[in-house]
């Protein structure tokens, strides 16, 4: 299995990818050359240099050190919004799929309520009714997140519920409840679980933008969204101020997206 | 008696009306019996087996009573019936390869049954499991135990689900078309195995098929459906040297024998007719080649043809009781009210 995941060098890329972020994540203290909110206006504005490989900010802080330390944050925001979002959508979808009728209406017409609003502005509006800080934010995703697992566990739920060995499983005298949980969920969770290897990527990039527009991290947090805000304005002078954090982000959301690609193809049965 | 089943009929709802698919079935399975059920696609065969395990749609309305020795079945709440499903009676389906669930291990999917309904400690289920599975016949029952669905052939898988259906030792055993997916020879293995276990167990079958080849090898009485009645009923070798009704020799005319060369095997014209619009009369009338002004206005009632063989058809009706006459309008114009 592990062999068959990296035998596509695209999923290789995208495992080193997010292997380098968990490292940096993991190690930050130890990696980061400075203290990412130590400010130094004598050193404001340094281009990259073998003192500071990315450069310093408008106040003098090293750059390299703010997205190392960064990377805690974003990981921290993706990790927990799918670890919020993803059993309470899978066992929404797995309820309504499996249950049907009435309950199946209440659930899936309340998923399409949220799916209606675009998410990124709902999470905006929610944030920003919360107050802005990165705690809200993740809420904010999580409470956005969640309708798109129950949509997919629910689907593939409905295919796998008249399979012959769920029908045998009551034949044998199996509670609903115990079909549930040790047949159904187990055979139809695949898909929704590399949804949400894909979606660490897009609730990072998403977290980002709502901490860019300045509804997420503030100020003196190494937040890469936020660095990029707060550098916008000096991109003239000082391109380096943008650039890294902004392609921090791009490896990120592209290394969990090719991990995610290479994790379908092996898990999916339907690619197969 | 094992299995009585009494005026049982059953009516799913769709699309806002209930369609009637079985209508007043009745038969009964002794210990040690195996009973076949037959009859084409769509003739209530499976649907009477789902009824007696009572797997049915929430929506399903079921009249008729089936008794399991001295237990009614049809009176049992939710719970009740959990505890006798997979114990007392235990079903077989149709296809191997989509019956076990592909993500555990087939130890763990007999051991369910154990865990379900016995008391047996999880050392003692892993035995009882490595037992059931050489008792079906498995070779490397120690190594099988750990093994996944995939992993096993078809006849194997089968051997796997009977195991399954063994795991209690059911008082009667349901099988739905059990070796429809398998091919010939493993079929016999299969059958073998069935009748074997049943004899050890003292238990009774009902075999539901469409080929009358496994209904003569392991059958030792038939019922012939046909559009949710039974129209036939008879001791195996009585029903096969000696069908009756229109439809079950039909049936016969439509296998191929052995030695017998013929251009064109024999089949019966027309199609069954919908839930919707059943016919008022009887419902195998328009396709028989039999059929008189009376099977198409009133149902036949069933009579005996035979030592133990019964049949529903006008044309084995008593000479006089029930006849129709087109100049007593008034009799017939009576029994259509029901």
């Amino acid at each position: 299995m592990v062999r068959r995941i990296f035998s596509s060098p695209l999923t290789l890329i995208g495992f080193i990818l997010v292997f380098i972020l968990l490292f940096l994540a993991a190690f930050a203290p130890l990696i980061a050359t400075y203290n990412p909110l130590e400010v130094n206006f004598s050193n404001k504005l340094q281009p990259p240099s073998s003192a500071h490989i990315f450069g310093t900010d408008e106040v003098g802080r090293d750059i390299f050190s703010r997205i190392v330390y960064g990377s805690r944050i974003s990981l921290k925001v993706g990790l927990l919004v799918v670890v919020i979002s993803f059993p309470v959508g899978t066992m929404l979808g797995a309820i309504a799929g499996y249950f049907g009728g009435l309950v199946d209406q209440i659930i899936m017409r309340l998923t399409d309520i949220f799916l209606s609003f675009p998410g990124i502005i709902l999470a905006m509006s929610i944030a920003a009714a919360l107050g802005p800080s990165i705690e809200n934010v993740l809420l904010a995703l999580a409470v956005v997140w969640w309708p798109w697992y129950t949509r997919i566990v629910r689907s593939s739920v409905l295919s796998i519920k008249n399979a012959e060995f769920i029908e045998s499983s009551r034949a044998l005298g199996a509670h609903p409840f115990r079909i549930l949980f040790k047949d159904i969920l187990p055979n139809s969770i695949a898909p929704a679980s590399i949804q949400a290897s894909l979606d660490l990527g897009f609730v990072i990039l998403a977290a980002a933008g709502l901490s860019f527009i300045g509804l997420g991290a503030q100020p003196p947090s190494p937040e890469w969204g936020a660095m990029l805000s707060s550098s916008r304005e000096i991109l003239r002078e000082a391109w380096w101020a943008a650039t890294f954090p902004g392609l921090a982000i791009l490896f990120t959301v592209l290394g969990f997206n090719l991990l995610g690609d290479g994790l379908r193809d092996v898990l999916d049965p339907k690619q197969r | 008696m094992l299995l009585n089943v009494e005026n049982l009929s059953l009516s799913l709802k769709k699309d806002g009306s209930y369609l009637k698919i079985l209508d007043d079935v009745s038969f009964q399975v002794e210990k040690g019996e195996t009973l076949g059920i037959v009859g084409e696609s769509g003739c209530g065969k499976s649907m009477t087996a789902l009824s007696i395990m009572r797997l049915l749609p929430d929506k399903a309305k079921l009249e008729g009573k089936v008794n399991l020795e001295k237990k009614e079945i049809t009176a049992l709440s939710k719970k009740q019936l959990e505890k006798i499903r997979g114990n007392q009676i235990s079903m077989i389906f149709q296809d191997p390869l989509t019956s076990l669930n592909p993500l555990h291990s087939v130890g763990k999917q007999i051991g369910e049954a154990l865990y379900l309904h016995t008391e047996l400690s999880k050392i003692e289920r892993k035995q009882r499991v490595v037992h059931l599975l050489k008792e079906v016949g498995l070779p490397r029952a120690d190594e099988i135990v750990n093994e996944y669905p995939h992993q096993l052939s078809g006849g194997m898988r089968q051997r796997v689900m009977i195991a399954i259906a063994m795991a209690c030792n059911p008082r009667l055993l349901i099988c739905d078309e059990p070796t429809t997916a398998l091919d010939v020879t493993v079929q016999a293995q299969i059958l073998d195995l069935m009748n074997k276990l049943k004899q050890m167990n003292d238990m009774g079958i009902i075999m539901i098929t469409h080929d009358l080849g496994v209904v003569a090898e392991v059958c030792d009485r038939v019922i012939v459906m046909y559009a949710g009645k039974v129209v036939e009923q008879g001791m195996a070798e009585e029903l096969f040297a000696n069908p009756k009704h229109p439809y079950t020799i039909g049936l016969m005319q439509s296998i191929p024998k052995l030695g017998e060369r013929k251009n064109q095997l024999g089949s019966i014209p027309g199609t069954v007719p919908s839930p919707k619009n059943m016919p008022l009369g009887c419902r195998f009338a328009d396709r028989c080649n039999k059929a008189m002004d009376i099977c198409r206005g009133k149902q036949p009632s069933t009579v005996e043809v035979g030592p133990n063989h019964t049949a529903a058809c006008w044309l084995y009706e008593e000479k006089g009781v029930g006849r129709y006459d087109a100049s007593r309008g008034e009799r017939s114009e009576a029994t259509f009210h029901h």
